[in-house]
């Protein structure tokens, strides 16, 4: 029983995004009687659409309009994000970790570091981890709760052996919202290895196949696919009244609104506040202090592929079946604040290809590596990366995109500690593979980014962030961030489990707002 | 190779691209954008014969190049810049003589000399898109490609690695 909301019903809260914050956040509310219009600038595939064919899935998902990077960044492609009901959700990998205590005081743990914005994060840790629960239950992350762990592929199983050759203890395989059972309606995983393709079996948690057919069952959520939401209007007493958005037929259409919340992944939803321009903030929604925008993280990220002297065959089965955690803590011994995984990360011929060129050239040397395929291994490091106020995503000050809107112009360079830390973890990934005897190592660059986070940070006070711990805007009380944007440290861990988490609990206190008739 | 691989233009602006394998077909809106995009049989040949130079797979099918190819040419259609490249960086490396009728090492030499130009960079980049997402060339480096076709590989290898040394200290208990 979906329901369809008028244009002119300001009663209803308009979610503005459909991936792990929106979709998340959508359902929570339907669930307690709340009516919402979620708003998804992409289209809705149904999972039929989906095919094992990750160059094919790639153009079906993926947000391609222009964005411009600069720094340490792709120029025509800095950051990765999808565009498509279920956002990123539909293409991540899974990995749901929890934050560490440490990292939620990173400014009190790692202390004064020159250039870094550090900060602690304005909620208590109890308190997130009570979320987190309820998250890792709602997603079905192998590993808690009920649900077993999944079996180790043969590239987890490689990685894992060449870790203890140097001493590290075994691992399990990673937490993985995937189920390994049948659960929530959903199959359990058959390894086919195409994770960020959209899953076949859905046993993967998307909220394109849980949290949206669950909000429309309740009867108070519509979903608007092929809506871009360009511009959010306010009231003289500084409430949002209505999100201005083109639908799917090209039209500009007003929905009006009683609250709104931003889930466009932290580039999106920066730029969306940018754009939005009003007679009390004139620089943009939240932006009264310049904050909207700044502080940028995508996480240390590097690539490694290691040419093994047996066969892996990376490609069977989950991508990311599994992430060392071993160096994942705090020791300033190293080098370095904070620390990193390294997750085994499988790629196919044609990346292998296009990134062994720079080692390679073209020619035979290049075609008698890929024939070679079968024995590589993948790996990518994912550490935590510090806020710094220059790395910021900004209004492009000619280029606008096919609505109209100015393009996201997104700037980042890489610190001295984040330097640091990635030369430690390529080091100790290629000793790994060494330690079994590696024919070779490869460093790959950082792809485009997929952890996109810390554009509208949260605070205790207006003047250190754009949102409250609530992640409710500064000076507008009826605007939420609802993404990986509201986060104030990037943390080690990929982000989404923890903006599923912020998001439960975000809707916990709208219902509270609303029933306290506040918003 | 590439004679296994010819441009037929028939009748009505028809052209047939026939492969070893395969032949694709335009219809005749398509055939008019090829037309203009037009490329000569000649630089379709210097065109796989490059690719062949660049991604050098012996045991691969030659059709493979010619398909990449013929993909390339499509693509470039709508892109005048695209097409322009191409076609130039066929001249420049017919300057002085054909060189798709030098020998083998010579034609590589004048390619190495090639290398950076805006021309072989994209040519490269287009290639292996074009080669790697081929699933002849997934069956030579051992890619399986689509996996739902067979259930996946719970059932079929994904914990089949076999070569492992056992944890260390695990051995010695052994003996």
């Amino acid at each position: 029983m979906t329901k369809s909301f008028d244009l002119t019903d300001g009663s209803v809260v308009v979610v503005i995004g459909s991936g792990a914050g929106g979709g998340t956040l959508s359902n929570e509310l339907a669930q307690n009687g709340i009516d919402v219009v979620c708003l998804e600038a992409g289209p809705r595939l149904a999972v039929g659409d989906f095919r094992n064919d990750e160059a094919y899935m790639f153009k079906k998902f993926t947000w391609l309009d222009p964005r411009e990077g600069s720094g340490d960044l792709s120029k025509k492609f800095p950051a990765f994000l999808c565009k498509t009901v279920g956002g990123t959700t539909t293409h991540w990998t899974a990995l749901s970790l929890r934050m560490r205590e440490h990292e939620m005081r990173a400014r009190s743990t790692y202390g004064e570091i020159e250039g870094a914005a550090l900060t602690d994060w304005p909620l208590g840790y109890e308190e997130l981890s009570h979320y987190y629960a309820m998250a890792e239950d709602k997603m079905g992350v192998a590993g808690t709760h009920d649900m077993p762990r999944l079996p180790a592929n043969n590239h987890f199983m490689l990685m894992n052996a060449g870790a203890m050759q140097l001493g590290y203890p075994n691992a399990p395989t990673a937490n993985l919202a995937i189920n390994s059972i049948s659960r929530d309606g959903r199959a359990p995983c058959q390894q086919l290895g195409f994770c960020k393709s959209g899953c076949l079996m859905q046993a993967k948690w998307s909220t394109l196949y849980t949290e949206i057919p669950k909000a429309e069952s309740t009867g108070h959520f519509e979903l608007r696919p092929e809506s871009m939401v360009v511009n959010i209007e306010q009231g003289a007493d500084g409430r949002v009244t209505s999100v201005i958005y083109e639908d799917s037929n090209g039209d500009l259409v007003r929905q009006k609104a009683r609250a709104v919340a931003i889930a466009g992944n932290a580039i999106e939803t920066a730029r969306l506040m940018l754009n939005s321009k009003t007679k009390q903030c004139p620089d943009g929604l939240g932006n009264q202090n310049g904050l909207v925008g700044r502080y940028y993280m995508r996480h240390v990220f590097g690539r490694i592929a290691a040419l093994m002297p047996g066969k892996v065959n990376m490609h069977r089965g989950i991508i990311q079946a599994g992430s060392l955690e071993h160096e994942a803590h705090h020791d300033p011994k190293r080098g370095f604040a904070s620390g990193y995984h390294i997750e085994v990360a499988a790629m196919t011929p044609e990346t292998l290809a296009r990134n062994l060129l720079a080692h390679e050239g073209w020619g035979s040397r290049l075609t008698d590596v890929i024939e070679q395929y079968a024995y590589f291994a993948g790996a990518i490091i994912c550490g935590e990366d510090l806020p710094r106020s220059s790395n910021r995503v900004t209004l492009h000050t000619d280029r606008k995109d096919r609505y109209g809107q100015p393009i996201a112009h997104v700037h980042y360079e890489y610190d001295d500690n984040g330097n640091a830390m990635h030369e430690h973890a390529m080091r100790t990934t290629e000793n790994i593979y060494q330690a079994l005897d590696a024919k070779k190592t490869y460093r790959f660059p950082a792809s485009s980014a997929t952890h996109n986070l810390g554009t509208a940070r949260m605070a205790l006070q207006e003047a250190d962030g754009v949102c409250d711990p609530h992640g409710q805007v500064f000076g507008v009380p009826n605007l939420y961030v609802s993404d990986g944007s509201v986060f104030p440290t990037a943390m080690t861990a990929n982000p989404t489990l923890t903006i599923v988490a912020l998001a439960m609990r975000q809707a916990v206190h709208l219902k509270q707002q609303m029933s306290g008739r506040v918003l | 190779m590439t004679s296994r691989r010819e441009v037929l233009r028939g009748a009505g602006g028809m052209i047939t691209l026939v492969l070893a394998n395969t032949a694709c077909t335009f219809d005749k809106a398509e055939s008019e954008e090829i037309n203009a995009a037009a490329f000569s049989d000649h630089q379709l040949l210097t065109l796989t014969q490059i690719l062949q130079h660049i991604l050098p797979h012996a045991a691969l099918d030659s059709a493979v190049y010619a398909d990449a190819v013929a993909a390339i040419a499509r693509q470039s259609i709508n892109s005048g810049n695209k097409h322009k490249l191409l076609v130039e960086g066929v001249a420049a490396l017919d300057a002085s003589t054909i060189w798709l009728d030098a020998g083998a090492s010579a034609q590589v030499a004048a390619l190495k000399a090639a290398e950076k130009t805006p021309f072989f960079l994209s040519l490269q980049q287009v290639a292996i898109e074009q080669v790697y997402r081929d699933d002849r060339t997934w069956q030579l480096v051992g890619y399986e490609g689509e996996a739902i076709k067979f259930g996946g590989y719970l059932n079929r290898g994904f914990n089949d690695i076999d070569w492992l040394p056992s944890a260390p200290g695990q051995s010695e208990s052994v003996e």
